[in-house]
């Protein structure tokens, strides 16, 4: 009787011990209403994104910010990085735009976005500007919105901008 | 004998943390099965271990977690808010049976369902990672003893039948059902009753296999080979030495971190922490059948790093046949 007495004793203390001085999350936690779930703020340099193989420039403004509830989706205007500013002329890549989600701690990405160019009131496409539709993180965290320029499979340049969701 | 089948089926836990799955004592329960996380989904779990005087068993399992918040590799873990809901529930089949007196090999198999409520997520289930395992009682209770335990070794494999969150092609990664990777785990099952007191000990350590992914967009993501490990220490009463026993288990996991190669680069994911805190409960209806009842909880203790934070209420039946 003493044994199990002893077991369930340090069992308890135990659990109070680490409950009480360690970092339990019911005890050290933020709630997402207060850190509500949102991306980083635009990058205000003059080249936010650089791709410097294809010495191209890009930007990236949220037009809806991905929430607990719903997908976001974000706007990629392309300029060149010696003739053109944020505000234009935006300029086709000249590649395959590819862009993929990625959580580096917990080594895994997301479900894959939509990209589609944008178009203008006549249906023709409007060079260098691509709409991203269908964001969707898996989980809070540090992650990372990778953006790539192809040539088939082959990835030709990057840019990488980190978002704290 | 009652005695003992009371014991023998109260202990069990769960994995991956997990994963997701507790099967001790011949309970099937699956504590870890619990892991509803899309990212977290099937870690480990406790294999199906007949760890009484039975000759075969079969349990039935349902668990229900909901994700309560997200802990990430620093800083302070965020509770979501209540618009936003994450469950998984899992529907466990797993048994044992003895090859030789001291051997045995068993086998579990999840249904997973994963659901998100978010609005443009929705859910999915199909098949989980498929467990087997097999144990060797290397500490017989042949004589009484007021302090040697009795001993289970085992190993386990587990294969990656389930969608993994490498692969997801959904929203919210719904359709992750598994953890992705080939994994052998080994540890020991040690369980010591004295009247109507009882404890266990589930020390285990396991290994996941490199895997590359590719999705539909023929990219590749290659993940290294990682190792991971749990102990799980539980306590339990039976009133008056009766059919009810309530216990207590507590389960620190871990998951060391992994290299991940994306697109030729290379990089390196955090480790994992996380705690479950259980309260179980079983009635041993007869001598071949037994419930059984397990609330986990993951928001107890901590710290808890790069994972996300559960809680789990799971219910199970077992059927017993005696040797």
């Amino acid at each position: 009787m003493k044994s199990p007495v002893i077991a369930i004793s340090a069992l308890l203390s135990a659990t109070f011990l680490l409950v009480g001085c360690l970092q339990s999350p019911l005890l050290h936690h933020a709630d997402a209403a207060s850190k509500a779930r949102a991306a980083a703020p635009r990058e205000l340099s003059q080249c936010p994104l650089t791709f410097s193989q294809a010495g191209l420039c890009a930007s990236l403004d949220w037009v809806k910010m991905p929430a607990e509830e719903e997908k976001g989706e974000f706007t990629l205007r392309f300029w060149n990085q010696n003739q053109g500013t944020a505000n234009g002329p935006y300029v086709d890549p000249g590649q395959t735009v590819f862009v993929k989600l990625f959580m580096p701690a917990m080594g895994h990405g997301s479900s894959p976005v939509r990209i589609s160019q944008v178009k203008d009131n006549a249906g023709s496409s409007i060079p260098g500007i691509f709409d991203v539709s269908e964001v969707y993180f898996v989980m809070p965290g540090a992650w990372q919105i990778i953006v790539q320029l192809r040539n088939g499979q082959q990835t030709v340049d990057q840019a990488i901008l980190n978002v704290e969701i | 004998m009652l005695k003992s089948e009371v014991k023998l089926v109260a202990p069990v836990s769960w994995i991956l943390a997990v994963t997701c799955t507790c099967v001790l004592g011949g309970v099937g329960l699956t504590p870890s099965s619990v892991h509803a996380a899309a990212c977290c989904a099937g870690s480990g779990a406790a294999p199906s271990v007949i760890s009484g005087d039975d000759v075969a068993q079969v349990s039935v399992s349902a668990a229900r977690g909901t994700v309560i918040g997200d802990a990430p590799a620093e800083g302070l873990p965020v509770f979501r808010n209540g618009a936003t809901s994450e469950v998984t529930e899992i529907y466990l089949l797993s048994g044992a049976i003895l090859v030789a007196d001291r051997w045995q090999v068993g086998a579990g198999v999840p249904i997973l369902r994963h659901e998100a409520a978010a609005k443009s997520t929705g859910s999915s289930s199909g098949l989980g990672d498929i467990r087997l395992n097999g144990a060797y009682e290397f500490l017989p209770e042949w004589t009484y003893s007021a302090w040697k335990p009795r001993g289970f070794g085992f190993l386990q494999f587990t294969l990656p039948t389930g969608t993994s969150v490498y692969d997801t092609q959904s929203a919210g990664a719904v359709d992750a059902l598994g953890k992705g990777f080939y994994s052998l785990g080994a540890g020991s099952l040690l369980v010591k009753r004295w009247s109507a007191w009882d404890t266990y000990a589930i020390p285990e350590v396991h290994f996941s296999f490199r895997r590359t992914f590719r999705n539909e967009n023929a990219e590749q993501l290659q993940i290294g080979s990682g190792s991971g490990a749990s102990v799980s220490w539980g306590v339990g009463m039976s009133p008056g030495e009766g059919n009810f026993r309530i216990g207590l288990r507590l389960q620190p996991l871990y998951e060391s971190p992994k290299g991940v190669v994306s697109d030729g680069a290379t990089s390196r994911s955090g480790h994992q922490l996380s705690w479950n805190t259980a309260l179980e409960a079983t009635y041993l209806v007869s001598t071949a059948w037994a419930i059984n009842g397990m609330y986990v909880d993951q928001t107890l203790l901590g710290p808890a790093v790069n994972t996300t934070l559960s809680r789990t209420l799971a219910l199970g039946l077992q059927r017993r046949w005696e040797r």
